[in-house]
């Protein structure tokens, strides 16, 4: 599966039906009776900041076994992230915010399996009229661009990202770097990478640093200025 | 602080060994550690092997939930040199992989703990070029393999 066509799954909206998946996302009600067991003891609270794995946490505090095990799962990323978005999985928005605490949204997307994305894109898993992109712009908290053919250079925040298809990766450029390709857009095209020198424009190197090296990403040029 | 002879910790005897090495990615010591005779990457499998074992007590999955595998993250003394040699093998076989910033299952901590970048690679692109079940992926079967006979056939092969 390439970028692309992540992005299409990411961009689908309304083909999502609820089904038997909504009984596994769980409710404020249960989010709050967790949040109470989880005041009951310092024990329970440093546990929970001390795992990312909701079964592991289950087995140190048994006094979970009380809420709901179907919807356990889902309750403990909610915790993690610290809200709840109605219809989607926790677990997502958790591994999505992971992501995005590195990269911006279209660098981050290319760094998640695919068979994440498939897992919840399976046709049961997001709620009706809910799409993983309206999750990134939630996440973020502005709206998120996503490349697509038209739009081979996007801005999000301040940095700009770009679709190279012949490598299939997204290349991050800070503002200063970016904003002649964004008005140029025909230029995209032009970008190669050589091994030594890393992404070039035509022939000039946007970055020099060991790019392709060990020390840095060489589709990352946020670090070189 | 975890006490190890060469990160093996049932070989660990108080007191005999004097040479101590300190992981500062985990918080692991590291006794009798000989560079002039032991080899770097048998000191590494034996760190995955240990924190492996160590499941139950880590604090943060790093990027596993993204589909991604450690394949370096070395303790802190060695890491530089084995990310090294095996970016090298990594960039030579082809095989993709991502710069992210060095984190500590022990720890929990994803903040750049060794000052270096660690190298996490898709279980499914490990999975394909191994040509093993996904399931069956591991660092260390990974690393033996980018050193293995196989791996060399791999080459020859994508080469053609």
């Amino acid at each position: 599966m390439s970028l692309r066509d992540i992005i299409k799954v990411v961009e689908t909206d309304g083909v999502f039906k609820l089904d038997d998946f909504r009984s596994s996302l769980c409710t404020d009600s249960e989010w709050k009776k967790f949040k109470s067991i989880l005041l009951i003891t310092e024990d329970h609270s440093s546990r929970f900041a001390n795992t990312e794995d909701a079964m592991q946490f289950l087995d140190w505090c048994p006094a979970f076994k009380s809420i709901d095990q179907a919807s356990f799962e889902d309750i403990f990323y909610c915790e993690k992230v610290g809200y709840r978005l109605e219809g989607v999985p926790a677990k997502l928005v958790f591994i999505l915010s992971k992501a995005l605490n590195l990269y911006p949204p279209n660098k981050a997307l290319s760094l998640v399996d695919k068979r994440v994305f498939q897992k919840y894109s399976d046709g049961k898993n997001i709620k009706e009229g809910v799409c993983i992109r309206k999750v990134l712009s939630t996440i973020c908290k502005y709206d998120v661009k996503l490349l697509c053919k038209d739009m081979p250079i996007v801005k999000n925040d301040n940095v700009f990202e770009v679709y190279m298809e012949e490598h299939d990766a997204v290349l991050v450029m800070p503002e200063k770097i970016g904003e002649k390709l964004y008005r140029n857009p025909d230029q995209v095209k032009l970008l190669s990478v050589d091994k030594e020198k890393g992404v070039m424009l035509l022939d000039v190197p946007l970055s020099t640093v060991l790019a392709g090296r060990a020390y840095i990403d060489v589709f990352d040029l946020r670090h070189v200025l | 602080m975890i006490k190890t002879h060469k990160f093996l910790i049932d070989q660990y005897v108080d007191g005999v060994d004097t040479v101590k090495l300190t992981d500062k990615r985990n918080y692991i010591e590291c006794y009798g550690f000989d560079a002039s005779k032991d080899k770097v990457i048998d000191l590494y499998i034996n760190y995955i092997r240990l924190l492996n074992g160590m499941k139950s007590q880590w604090k943060s999955w790093g990027y596993l939930d993204f589909g991604l595998v450690p394949v370096v993250m070395a303790p802190s003394f060695i890491h530089t040199a084995i990310k090294e040699t095996i970016v090298d093998r990594l960039g030579l076989l082809g095989i993709e992989f991502h710069l992210l910033p060095s984190m500590s299952f022990l720890t929990g901590d994803m903040n750049n703990v060794v000052g270096d970048t660690d190298v996490w690679v898709s279980r499914e692109v490990i999975s394909n070029v191994m040509e093993i079940p996904i399931n069956q992926v591991t660092v260390e079967k990974f690393i033996r393999w980018c050193y293995s006979d196989e791996s060399e056939r791999y080459y020859q092969s994508s080469r053609n």
